[in-house]
């Protein structure tokens, strides 16, 4: 954008209002993942949300739909830091330059992927299983403490990445790429510590242990024992291990994966074996 | 066995549930106890609803559809099996069994339901294209809101069989249930989590930082730390090591501007 001079921008720039902002980020909350498919995923709620928006920075229909023709295009990010693109792409659509969809829409394709890898690691991998852990134990408890608090972080969380939404928009996209090389590392560290807390969770939370004993002489010998004076949680780490690997196969998918689970676990408990 | 305000109700959660996971996400963390605890009140039984919604919520760990994948459903299972649970008079460890007995293929089940919603994006998305190019915004919209008649109506309809013509079927399906089902489902019920853990391992960088799970192991099994304790103790060693990245990152862009100082130069 850089040979596109100021004055011009300046000349024809819309800027859209708070209240323009929140219409499009409410329509983009209530609908984000309606419509989702596998041609062109989250790409239709995205038009509809921006719709509003669009229509005061250009006021003509065709214009419009032939813009559209472009957005609808394949789109898939993590659904909170959708709406941060959203802003962004409103922010490049308002300076109603030439290339400016162009610009957009380069900027949504190249920023959907790390930040989606950076969401699923923060918003859906480490909070949801410490405070998920944290809730159903003391839910089990007859506690529902862990609830609330999982339900404060997750609630907490959601405002700031709506209240995010709107430097995002003055500062276009520059406010995300600025921070391109931070967001790389915050992602890396926050899988570290979700690998950690899943190490954490193979001896807390998966429970398998075996059944099976005999009798030599006097001397009763408990597998289950045996094994874990080797390494603690022995059933644990073993079932683990096998269905890290057994999803590693490229014909494995985790849907029939579920159904063998469930099926050895009736079969190896009924038999006593696992117990 | 439901009352038609209970069947009413459940439908009702299990519909307003599947909305907001897939679009508003405001109440997605610990989801599965928080629809046991409002199935719990909705079948007039708190307590039951809590501990199925515990034990349901640690199953589901670790499970969530990155990317577009799809993944089992234990809140809508957590709502079947409580609700059944509570209908069929029972507490403790007997109604968690119930629970788990239904609430486990039902999850399970639910990889499927999800599957076939998103089969369904398809027409619709491009339904919203036509009415674009129509310039018909309105259209627009309604053919995107009538996208939740599948993705909503494949959950809420098996619910509502499930608590009116079909309820009889499982209430004898559960009393016929010998004993050494009932132990595997607890076998089963202590092996699930594993899957969670697995699945999500797979979408972590396991090449380059796998042996940090060996940390959280022994911090859990050998020294007996809470899962809170663990995460703290994680926070610290990831912001040292998110320091580190952050310094080393400066350090060569400082490097390279000084590289790129000296050719101008010459």
């Amino acid at each position: 954008m850089s040979e596109i001079s100021e004055k011009e921008i300046q000349e024809n720039e819309v800027i859209l209002t708070k209240k323009d902002l929140k219409q499009v980020l409410t329509r983009y909350v209530i609908s984000r993942q309606t419509c989702f498919n596998y041609e062109t995923m989250q790409s239709g709620p995205w038009v509809w949300s921006m719709h509003p928006a669009m229509k005061k920075i250009y006021n003509d229909d065709d214009v419009l739909a032939e813009k559209y023709r472009s957005y609808f295009k394949f789109f898939n990010c993590h659904p909170w830091f959708g709406q941060l693109i959203l802003m962004s792409n409103l922010a490049i659509e308002s300076t109603k330059v030439q290339e400016s969809t162009e610009t957009a829409l380069n900027v949504r394709t190249s920023l959907m992927g790390p930040l989606a890898g950076l969401g699923d690691a923060i918003v859906w991998v480490l909070l949801p299983t410490v405070t998920g852990a944290i809730a159903g134990y003391q839910a089990q408890n007859g506690s529902l403490v862990g609830l609330l608090i999982a339900l404060l972080v997750n609630i907490a969380l959601w405002f700031v990445f709506w209240n995010l939404s709107f430097p995002v928009y003055k500062q276009g996209v520059s406010f995300i790429t600025s921070k391109a090389g931070s967001l790389r590392n915050l992602t890396e560290v926050c899988s570290i510590l979700g690998i950690m807390i899943l190490g954490a969770m193979v001896a807390t939370t998966v429970n398998v242990t075996f059944a099976a004993s005999w009798t030599v002489g006097d001397l009763t010998q408990n597998l289950n024992d045996l094994l874990n004076t080797i390494i603690p949680h022995f059933g644990n780490v073993l079932t683990v291990g096998i269905l890290y690997w057994a999803l590693g196969k490229p014909k494995m998918k985790s849907s029939y994966l579920i159904w063998i689970v469930i099926i050895a676990a009736i079969v190896l408990g009924g038999i006593g074996f696992l117990g | 066995m439901f009352t038609p305000l209970q069947i009413i109700l459940l439908a009702l959660l299990v519909g307003v549930y599947t909305w907001q996971k897939y679009n508003l996400q405001m109440l997605m963390y610990a989801s599965v106890v928080l629809v046991g605890v409002i199935t719990g009140l909705i079948m007039g039984n708190l307590q039951v609803g809590m501990v199925v919604g515990g034990t349901l919520c640690l199953m589901s760990l670790g499970l969530f559809g990155a990317g577009g994948s799809s993944v089992p459903e234990y809140s809508v299972g957590c709502i079947a099996g409580t609700a059944f649970a509570i209908a069929m008079r029972q507490s403790g460890q007997e109604a968690v069994t119930t629970a788990m007995t239904i609430g486990i293929p039902v999850a399970a089940l639910g990889t499927e339901l999800d599957v076939l919603g998103k089969t369904s994006g398809s027409f619709f998305v491009h339904k919203m294209e036509a009415c674009s190019d129509k310039k018909d915004w309105k259209g627009m919209g309604r053919w995107m809101w009538a996208s939740q008649i599948p993705f909503i109506g494949l959950w809420v309809l098996p619910m509502i069989l499930l608590t009116t013509v079909g309820s009889t079927y499982v209430q004898s399906f559960i009393n016929a249930i010998p004993a050494w089902l009932n132990g595997g489902l607890t076998v089963a019920s202590g092996m699930l989590p594993a899957l969670g853990f697995a699945i999500l391992l797979h979408q972590l960088p396991m090449k380059k930082y796998g042996y940090f799970i060996l940390f959280g192991f022994v911090l859990a099994a050998y020294a007996n730390l809470s899962i809170l304790a663990i995460a703290m103790l994680g926070v610290i060693v990831c912001v040292f090591i998110y320091q580190m990245k952050e310094e080393n990152d400066k350090r060569t862009a400082v490097a390279t501007a000084e590289v790129g100082g000296d050719n101008e130069d010459e």
